[in-house]
């Protein structure tokens, strides 16, 4: 049988279900050498299965509660009522009392007890249950405690624990509560101790909150305490506060609040060798549990005591490094506009495609700027290059630069190249970068060809072969045609042109950001006519009200082939179809491969298509671009005009219309590139999906969506 | 509280060469996958895990503006539509977007926008470019823009300046 009842000492990493989040967790701490726990022991879940499962009312009432929404607000009131009213007056098992009396007796029965409920989901990692933190401090005597332990056990049925789970679909039937019965402590100074800074995530930063008295005031957010941070074994912190409250326990039971002296309020709470001491401790428990811990303690008759030890879950995980070196990371998702995180299958893709010293985080990626930071060379590059563009992340690199600790840097090496343009006179340079307008056909018709080559290529690959064909196909194509100095060179003209514009015409004509008006519908941009396509796809539904009727019910993929069946359903089809030739491979995420794209699901579109055939006239997209290139080439007319008026004007005239020359020509052909890749990784994606699809007929997976878990 | 590891060793191509899996593993990286997706990635992290966070230094910003990068140049006000799955996005001609981030695939709704204000996000990055092509005032990298700015909310997005004001 089950035990009812188990103390600290008898409970086993395995018995989550049996004695709840905290109970185990104080039957771990209880195991750790030199960390002291006041004695206790906890009524287990098999106690209050035991107390429940014959009660014909309460499995009734349980049916009851099944049957209801989250919204049914007033018969939840109503039913979660008489479920705690039921449990609270029911009798308690026999052997169960029998079991807690003989625990009580060997701890002392006349002690002072603190009861709480201990649920078997709550205090998990990924999963916290909402209202189900009763505590009662101070209970006194076997009655009383017996009481308290119904009293936990009603309250997995309040109101908002039984909200909670239906919101979150978990079985009402199927959560049992475990009660922890716990030896009181009356501490002279009580608080939490995290392991790691909770301002700044620094896990070698440990910070200690302390305050008077039973720590209950300070979780409840009553009092203020004081806040101690610890780095090794140096106390680099120290904020005393005012603590005007404490909350202690009365002699008959229960706990009272009472105002500190004047005088007292702002006496530091604990000494400075009692928080190295208790820093010792946490460090120890977390070494134990290996992850960080959120702990509560107390200190009574100056002996450190802990009463809850839980991993910090929101922590973001560290990038896995070979050494113990000092590092910095960048976050990629913040360049590549993309913060979501990607599985395992779409990391492997991105990272054989990058050069970048790339690590993995949380399912992010990260640059390691480390080497970079180390010279002087490096950092004004690194500096440089997020100018003004990511001002947030400069900002950051500059409060590391400015530690000069933390990143230890290398002697100046003369013979390492300063930036290249230092020292040549900017026309030359700008001369030298401007590339000739026929390229950025050329390169986009050679990427074209090079994908349509890689479609015919891939359907024979199968096995291994495919595998090898692929990071082949890696190497050789897509690596070449997305790092081609030639194709970057046509972006970076552009994007050099449009910072010398803003800067001269701000300087010259106070004309602020004047670049951007320029950059209105210029030509290439596969990214913006994405956009403008989906309003000529309205426009071959928008005469068809049958079509639109039916769109606006269309529940699944099937809709495409439905779509014949009405009044311009074929021209419907027909450019939804050729729609998802050009950009369906494309999705929101992109950047991960395993993503869903809009081929593999195209009723992603259909509201968009909606709103557009809604929101617009027919022609928008022309009208669209037309206007937009109207405005640009007004502003080009009035900027020069207004330059020529200027000393020296004529010639400030010529150089800014090559410059917008430049950008006009170029700036388009920044969105390129990556439609290139996301072209690759699509046609890739299609070719592993069918693999998966006999690792399925196989038995090796359940579904085909499986191997995006795995890596390539 | 593990992470990844991408190791070397190619799990896919060796579960197709022999037909066998780790079966416990995928559910276990799907347990990590949906916690992941909980957590706000940092854009500057040690390897001590403490985050570094960036602050503008500018002055010259209305007393209640949400600051940010200008990187679309205008100024427009229209209702705010918070938006974090572009599937749900239901748009009105003249609503401003604001979403944590806009990689390509959100372009397809910026041609019924009116304005874009963004979390992530620098003067070169993809929404950016856009927006200046199609001629959309948009200030990026907006700190905790979609917990400051409430769905529905009348908002002013100077695209010039760099902020954001709720009106």
């Amino acid at each position: 049988m089950r035990s009812l009842v188990l103390g600290f000492q008898e409970m086993e990493k395995t018995q989550l279900l049996l004695v709840g989040g905290k109970g185990l967790n104080l039957g771990e701490l209880s195991n750790i050498d030199g960390i002291h726990v006041p004695e206790g022991f906890c009524v287990t879940t098999a106690g209050y299965r035991k107390a429940i499962e014959q009660n014909a009312a309460y499995q009734d009432l349980l049916d009851r509660l099944t049957m209801l929404k989250a919204d049914d607000r007033d018969q939840i009131g109503e039913i979660s009522r008489k479920i705690r009213q039921l449990i609270s007056g029911a009798e308690i098992p026999a052997d169960v009392v029998t079991a807690v009396t003989h625990y009580l007796s060997q701890l002392g029965a006349e002690h002072a007890y603190a009861v709480r409920s201990s649920a078997t989901a709550e205090d998990l990692p990924h999963a916290s249950f909402a209202g189900q933190q009763d505590t009662y401090l101070n209970i006194i005597g076997r009655d009383a405690i017996l009481q308290h332990i119904s009293k936990c056990w009603a309250s997995l049925f309040t109101d908002r624990a039984v909200i909670y789970r239906m919101q979150n679909g978990f079985d009402h039937r199927h959560v049992y509560l475990a009660v922890v019965i716990q030896k009181m402590v009356f501490p002279q100074a009580s608080g939490i101790l995290f392991t790691t800074d909770p301002v700044t995530s620094n896990r070698k930063l440990l910070s200690i909150d302390a305050s008077f008295g039973l720590g209950e005031a300070l979780v409840s957010g009553l009092v203020s305490a004081d806040c101690y941070k610890v780095r090794g074994e140096e106390i680099v912190e120290k904020r005393i506060a005012a603590k005007k409250i404490a909350v202690y326990g009365r002699k008959e039971g229960g706990t009272e609040s009472r105002e500190i002296e004047p005088h007292q309020q702002n006496v530091q709470t604990l000494s400075e060798q009692q928080i190295l001491e208790l820093s010792r401790i946490g460090r120890q428990i977390e070494a134990y549990f290996g992850c960080p811990q959120d702990i509560e303690w107390c200190l009574a008759d100056d002996t450190f005591y802990m009463v809850q030890s839980r991993p910090i879950t929101t922590l973001y995980p560290i990038p896995e490094a070979s050494d113990q070196e000092n590092r910095v990371y960048l976050s990629v998702g913040h360049q590549q506009m993309m913060t979501d995180p990607i599985k395992p299958l779409g990391l492997s893709f991105f990272l054989l495609t990058t050069p970048a010293p790339m690590r993995i985080a949380g399912g992010r990626l990260f640059v390691d700027i480390t080497a970079r930071l180390a010279s002087p060379v490096g950092r004004e590059a690194l500096i440089n290059t997020m100018g003004n563009s990511e001002p947030l992340m400069k900002d950051a690199i500059m409060t590391i630069i400015e530690r000069e600790d933390f990143i230890q840097t290398v002697p100046v090496d003369h013979k390492e190249a300063r930036p290249a343009n230092k020292g040549m006179p900017p026309a030359a340079l700008e001369a030298a970068a401007e590339p000739d307008p026929a390229i950025v056909l050329e390169l986009i018709n050679n990427t074209q060809a090079s994908i349509e080559e890689l479609k015919q290529n891939i359907v024979t690959k199968s096995g291994t072969e495919l595998f090898d064909f692929i990071r082949e196909d890696i190497q050789l194509q897509l690596k070449r045609i997305l790092f081609d100095p030639r194709s970057s060179n046509v972006f970076m003209s552009a994007m050099e042109a449009s910072a010398w514009i803003n800067e001269r015409m701000q300087e010259w004509l106070g004309e602020k950001n004047a670049s951007d008006t320029l950059s209105q519908s210029v030509p290439h941009n596969i990214t913006s006519e994405m956009g403008l396509a989906l309003l000529d796809v309205a426009d071959a539904i928008r005469p068809y009200p049958e079509v639109i009727a039916y769109l606006q019910h269309a529940k699944d993929d099937r809709f495409l082939d439905e779509l014949v069946k009405f009044e311009g359903g074929q021209e419907a089809q027909a450019a939804i179809y050729s729609y998802l030739d050009k950009y369906g491979m494309r999705c929101n995420g992109e950047i991960d491969l395993t993503k869903t794209r809009w081929s593999e699901r195209p009723i992603t579109l259909v509201p968009m298509i909606l709103s557009n055939v809604k929101n617009f006239e027919p022609n928008a997209s022309r009208k669209k671009f037309e206007q937009g290139r109207q405005e640009a080439l007004n502003k080009e007319q009035e900027l020069l005009e207004r330059l020529k008026q200027l000393p020296d004007g004529e010639q400030k005239a010529k150089d800014t219309k090559r410059m917008i020359d430049v950008i006009r020509n170029f700036i388009g052909y920044r969105e390129y590139p990556k439609y290139g890749m996301v072209s690759r990784y699509f046609i890739y994606k299609q070719a592993l999906l069918k693999e998966a699809e006999q690792l399925v007929a196989a038995g090796v997976i359940q579904e085909r969506e499986d191997i995006y878990y795995l890596t390539f | 509280m593990k992470t990844f590891i991408i190791s070397p060793f190619e799990e896919l191509h060796e579960t197709v060469r022999t037909n066998t899996v780790d079966y416990e593993m995928i559910g276990k990286r799907k347990d990590d996958y949906k916690w992941y997706d909980k957590l706000t990635p940092p854009r500057v992290i040690t390897s001590d895990g403490e985050i570094i966070t960036g602050k503008y230094k500018r002055e010259d910003l209305p007393a209640e503006a949400i600051v940010g990068l200008a990187v679309s140049s205008g100024v427009i006000e229209g209702r705010a539509r918070v938006i974090l799955n572009m599937e749900e996005a239901d748009l009105e001609e003249g609503d401003i977007l604001v979403t944590a981030f806009t990689d390509p695939g959100w372009t397809t709704l910026f041609v019924s926008l009116k304005g874009l204000v963004t979390e992530v996000g620098g003067l070169m990055t993809h929404g950016a470019v856009i927006a200046r092509e199609y001629g959309l005032p948009a200030v990026v990298g907006v700190e905790n823009a979609t917990r400051l700015i409430k769905d529905g909310q009348r908002i002013r997005v100077n695209g010039t300046e760099g902020y954001v004001e709720i009106l």
